[in-house]
């Protein structure tokens, strides 16, 4: 019964994460200094189907149920090796010795686009949600009339 | 003479209506699941949707006259038409891509469906509800005169 409720939060919680990501991507459109040193990469996340626990694997494998995966989990967050954008300001202090400076490779468009598909993707897994939770309820009122 | 095992859950004034839509309930909770999971992995790359035909799987079961089993004793005796449960089937639809990343879900198509599907468990409930209404009724108003 509750079994979809934990997939529609953990898709909940996976669009959230792509939304702070691409939150500190868009924060750092112009970030030139990080903590390891060089110009900020656009980060993404890596999505993945989320299998089930060890332990209900074997409970229904026991029960003579078969155990399907349950949800969307994010694996790692991976940094973009595509090229820096090179900008020719000379009087940036980190600009190189021609006068160019690796800007982030960051794009705003992009972003947004992304912001409003994890946006929408989230209200979609809340939609599910509330279907959920309405089934549960209309169940709860079988054989109270 | 009715033994006990032959009386379903529903019992011998509702058949077994109730036990059919219990089956329906149950159905339409695994297809709920299975579209929720659909939803989570929304952006999840190489994921291919889930999805279950119960509703042919059940009326398989209950489409024939008699859902009562016979017991022969010769060979050419007519047997009982009940067939075996079967467990519902999953098709896996693993060929199709809607997008470069290999993921085949499309978002409306799945929304449509939980839609539906919500619908669908709403309204068995409701028929079961009336099913326990109406064995109410034969038990409370049977042995007046």
């Amino acid at each position: 019964m509750f079994g979809s409720f934990d997939i529609s939060s953990s898709g909940m919680t996976a669009q959230r994460i792509r939304m702070d990501i691409i939150a500190d991507n868009i924060a750092n459109v112009n970030t030139t200094r990080t903590e390891n040193g060089g110009t900020y990469r656009r980060k993404l996340p890596v999505f993945q189907e989320k299998e089930t626990t060890p332990f209900k694997e074997l409970l229904n494998a026991k029960l003579g149920k078969s155990s399907s995966n349950e949800g969307v989990k994010v694996t790692s967050i991976t940094e973009d090796p595509s090229p820096f954008k090179m900008i020719y300001n000379p009087g940036h202090p980190d600009a190189n010795e021609e006068g160019y400076v690796a800007m982030p490779n960051v794009d705003i468009t992009s972003e947004m686009v992304d912001m409003i598909s994890a946006s929408r993707a989230y209200e979609a897994n809340v939609t599910v949600l509330n279907t959920s939770k309405n089934m549960a309820l209309k169940a709860l009122e079988i054989g109270r009339g | 003479m009715l033994t006990y095992k032959n009386i379903t859950p529903g019992g011998v004034v509702v058949s077994n209506n109730i036990n059919l839509i219990s089956q329906g309930l149950d159905g339409a909770l695994n297809r709920h699941k299975m579209l929720s999971n659909n939803i989570a992995n929304v952006d999840t790359p190489n994921y291919k949707r889930k999805d279950v035909d119960f509703i042919t799987a059940l009326r398989n079961q209950f489409g024939q006259k008699s859902s009562l089993s016979l017991a022969t004793t010769d060979n050419n005796h007519i047997v009982g038409s009940k067939k075996a449960n079967k467990s519902f089937e999953s098709p896996f639809l693993k060929n199709t891509s809607y997008r470069n990343d290999k993921n085949n879900v499309d978002i409306d198509v799945e929304m449509g469906e939980v839609a539906k599907n919500g619908i669908y468990y709403n309204t068995l409930s409701r028929q079961i509800n009336t099913q326990f209404i109406i064995l109410k009724d034969v038990i409370n108003k049977g042995g007046r005169q």
